[in-house]
């Protein structure tokens, strides 16, 4: 079974793999490498996916639904709905738990099911490619999507019949394809203007990490919102010249937003284009009337100025998160169709002051991302090793008698406060134990005197080391992965028990780059990715081999964009011959989360819980307190946003606290741990903190499935027939 | 693939469990291997190092504990790289970190609310309250009042607090504590 990286893109979806070591995007049966994000429900039964959907669009429009990611994830009440439904030729009503459904041909569909026949036909699409099913995805959302608007992506890759192992940002997976391979220290800015979304990602890139520093979004703003302008243009001058507005009927306008999405696209590559419409409508006398309508891109530009000047907002909004002036950054990086357009790419390299790079396909870019990191994910073979564990030097002496074992001491297990997956982790503790020195003495001396430089200075008495022993001692422990260090001595640590030489990152042979693609066109090399600094004191750790015998750099050359097939080559085939060495890891996306996450306090405020830009996996704790004498249920409201005003935030849902002890009013504290996963989706778990038990805690999104509607949907969505 | 039970599967996963082990005792910088002075630079190297190496994604397929273990000891990382990055978290940090130095407490942690006031205000930091505690029913009222005061939760530390006094009434050491709290708690801020 493979596992693709899916772009599930507001206008158009791309399926990509990593095969043998390289990057291919999945077409379909001719050839076709974008699947148009368009679902149609055909009279026959059918479901109509991608370029047959599209056609319906101006058929059909009522039972054509389109550019659902602008919906997706919202609760009913929310702005975007209430626009969605004016711009929208297909009906949406209310469903159970306020999330949104579509209505088509009679039947009742959430919005994930919508995305779900979107990613289902992506799937077959990659399964006829490859020649083998698709079970799993890593599947991309703009950054700026909330905890909703997550969730129900992911539960559109579960009715498709997918394992969704990651849900990651476009713009990161875009940083990924763009800086795989380059071992320079990059600061980067990803533009990422979609057909729906606008996304402004910054990035640190340091070889082997890629580090988010901030990023911010406008989730309604996109190519789309230019298409609607131009068919807004083009009514007007149907009405003038003809006295009928086209806005009047969905179908005859959906026809001119099509017609005007091929206008804009023309005018990316010329000054003006001249369009003629037949039978856009019928005349008094029964005679059909014609649009002919004629823009340049001049006029297209003075539309579109509002809709780009709205992205640099954005774009000024992330760079003050991370603290960084306009010039910090060496490269731009284009993502998404609308950075096609001449105006963007000119306002972007005002912008920013330098010339934005746009050698990978933008509209392939994030799908390629999302199949690296696919790969990465689904690789078990090669992973980082741990090296020993630093001491921690001021405090040590009292290591053993902080955080005792569960059951060791009767009064201790009351007090665990940590939940119990972790406690389960401290136990393990016990197993390292043996490895500590087992010395009663409360004030043990320790590394220092194995170490000469500092050794006189270990004492027996309790007199704790000054500051600069504490640093030097700090030095010493520090660990392996640190800058270039030379690795301990066997002895020098408690906790090594054995010479670092032993150590499996020894088995980590030198980078050679005997993995070169064969082609000297297959660019990008990550082969030659160069050890940098840090990576070659990873890699030799007993520095054996000298530094000066390790291969040097091979020169990127300057790449032509992706083409189709030459993908980007980014690791060496798994099945290497055992000679060649492996070839280096993907780097590791540290990501952040997008908005704060907040939840109600007293008199419809906010406590902040969960940093607006914090990077995940993060986890932070609160304490809730019952109100009332013998409540045994405590409700806490969660939001999303950066408002004080909780009303002002998008509502996510709620925590409840069930079966608590019955006490007196303000006794029973309940500690809540929030965390925030890999994929920015939320998680609760709660502990009473007297008495360490774990309380009952569950999260309600608003408008989110639950398991077992996502397996109803699921059945639903295997047995419809998909075109 | 690598057999979990493999030699390299077994000592890595120690490692984990001793970085593990030490989690809580180790300062922010000691966690990166840095000095107090370390520029952000130096931070920001350091902690791309770090995540090199204890990323949950640098380690796919391990076991499920080692896998938690993992995300346990990022978690901090994350938490120390954002606070150390910060000026105002950074500067609070080593104030704290000052000021628990000498005793047998594990090192401070930032809380990251806003509304919660910078742990340095404990009172009691120095002295553990719990040593002071005669009466067995009042400890763990007065340890856990002890970690919220250090979580910076001075809320949930008072109400601790108020039990602690309760079960051991006419302590002055957790009288005091109790009334320099509530003075925080009362002060306009």
């Amino acid at each position: 079974m493979a596992v693709v990286g899916i772009d599930l893109g507001t206008t158009n979806t791309v399926v990509a793999c990593v095969r043998e070591g390289r990057v291919h995007v999945l077409p379909d049966e001719q050839g076709r490498r974008l699947l148009p994000s368009v679902v149609s429900f055909h009279p026959s039964g059918e479901v109509l996916v991608g370029y047959p959907a599209k056609e319906r669009r101006t058929l059909d429009p009522q039972n054509t639904i389109a550019s659902i990611k602008r919906l997706i994830g919202r609760a009913w009440g929310s702005d975007e709905i209430r626009r969605g439904r004016q711009r929208f030729a297909f009906e949406l009503k209310e469903g159970p738990g306020q999330g949104p459904l579509v209505v088509a041909r009679g039947q009742e569909y959430t919005l994930p099911e919508i995305s779900a026949f979107v990613l289902r036909r992506a799937k077959e699409m990659a399964e006829r490619a490859l020649g083998e099913g698709v079970d799993r995805a890593v599947i991309t959302v703009p950054a700026n999507f909330n905890e909703l608007q997550r969730a129900a992506t992911k539960v559109a890759g579960r009715v498709a019949g997918l394992d969704v192992l990651r849900i990651i940002n476009e713009p990161t997976a875009a940083a990924l394809a763009y800086g795989l391979g380059r071992s320079a220290k990059e600061r980067i800015a990803i533009y990422d203007f979609g057909g729906g979304t606008f996304d402004c990602t910054l990035l640190d890139l340091s070889g082997n990490v890629f580090e988010v520093l901030a990023t911010a979004g406008d989730t309604f703003l996109g190519g789309d919102d230019l298409d609607l302008a131009i068919a807004e243009r083009m009514s007007e001058s149907f009405l003038r010249t003809h006295r009928y507005d086209p806005r009047s009927d969905a179908q005859t306008f959906e026809r001119l937003r099509g017609t005007a999405e091929r206008v804009k696209m023309e005018l990316s590559a010329r000054d003006r284009t001249q369009t003629k419409l037949r039978e856009v409508a019928f005349g008094v006398g029964g005679g059909t009337l014609d649009l002919d309508f004629g823009m340049t891109r001049d006029e297209l530009e003075m539309l579109a100025t509002p809709l780009v000047e709205r992205t640099f907002a954005v774009c000024q909004d992330a760079l003050s998160v991370a603290r960084l002036p306009v010039s910090a950054f060496d490269k731009i990086i284009l993502v998404g169709g609308s950075t096609r357009i001449p105006l963007v790419r000119r306002r972007v390299e005002q912008f920013f002051g330098a010339v934005p790079n746009d050698r990978v396909n933008p509209e392939e870019v994030v799908a390629i991302g999302a199949a690296i990191q696919a790969a990465a994910l689904t690789e078990v073979a090669r992973r980082r090793s741990i090296p020993a564990a630093p001491m921690p030097a001021s405090r040590w002496p009292s290591l053993p008698s902080i955080a005792p074992l569960p059951g060791e001491d009767e009064e201790d297990t009351d007090d665990v406060t940590v939940a119990t997956e972790l406690t389960a982790l401290m136990a393990e503790r016990e197993k390292v134990r043996p490895a500590m020195p087992t010395a009663p003495d409360r004030h043990r001396t320790t590394a220092r005197l194995m170490a000469p430089a500092t050794g006189p200075a270990a004492t027996k008495t309790a007199r704790l080391p000054s500051v600069s022993e504490a640093t030097a001692q700090r030095l010493d422990t520090a660990p392996v992965y640190g800058a270039g260090r030379a690795p301990l001595p066997s002895s020098s640590g408690p906790l090594s028990s054995k010479p670092l030489a032993t150590q499996p990152l020894a088995e980590r042979p030198p980078v050679a780059r005997a993995n070169l693609p064969a082609s000297a066109e297959a660019v990008p090399t990550p082969q030659s990715f160069p050890p940098p600094g840090l990576a070659a004191a990873l890699i030799h750790p007993t520095t054996t081999t000298p530094l000066a015998a390790m291969p040097t750099p091979v020169q990127t050359p300057v790449q032509s964009r992706v083409q189709a097939h030459v993908q980007t080559p980014i690791q060496a085939p798994v099945r290497t011959p055992s000679p060649s060495p492996p070839a280096p890891l993907t780097p590791v996306l540290v990501d952040v989360t997008p908005h704060a996450l907040v939840v109600e306090t007293v008199g419809g405020w906010c406590d902040v819980v969960v940093q607006r830009n914090a990077k995940i996996p993060c986890e932070r704790s609160r304490a809730f307190a019952t109100s009332s004498d013998m409540q045994t249920t405590v409700r806490v409201r969660v939001a999303q946003g950066g408002d004080p005003t909780f009303d002002q935030n998008t509502y996510l849902g709620e925590v409840e606290l069930i079966n608590l002890r019955a006490a007196p009013r303000g006794q029973v504290t309940i500690l809540v741990r929030f965390e925030v996963d890999e994929s920015a989706t939320l998680k609760v778990f709660a502990t009473d903190s007297t008495t360490g038990r774990q309380a009952h805690a569950t999260l309600q999104l608003v408008g989110i499935a639950g398991a077992q509607s996502v397996s109803s949907m699921a059945a639903r969505n295997a047995t419809a027939r998909l075109r | 693939m690598i057999d979990p039970s493999s030699d390299e599967s077994r000592s890595s996963g120690e490692s984990i469990f001793a970085w593990l082990a030490v989690l809580d005792d180790l300062t922010y910088y000691e966690l990166f291997g840095v000095h107090r002075e370390a520029s952000i630079d130096e931070i920001q190297r350091a902690f791309h190092a770090f995540c090199d190496t204890f990323h949950p994604d640098r380690h796919v397929g391990r076991e499920p504990r080692q896998g938690e273990a993992l995300k346990a000891i990022f978690k901090r990382g994350a938490e120390a790289y954002a606070a150390l990055c910060d000026e105002r978290l950074r500067g609070q940090y080593d104030d704290q970190l000052a000021a628990v130095r000498q005793s047998p407490l594990p090192p401070p942690r930032i809380t990251f609310s806003p509304l919660s006031r910078p742990p340095s205000a404990r009172p009691t930091a120095g002295a553990p309250l719990e040593e002071s505690v005669r009466s067995a029913s009042a400890r763990p009222f007065a340890r856990r009042a002890e970690e919220l005061l250090q979580k910076g939760d001075l809320r949930q530390a008072k109400l601790q607090l108020v039990m602690a006094n309760h079960m051991d009434p006419d302590n002055e050491a957790l009288e005091t504590a109790l009334r320099d709290l509530e003075l925080l708690l009362g002060s306009p801020k």
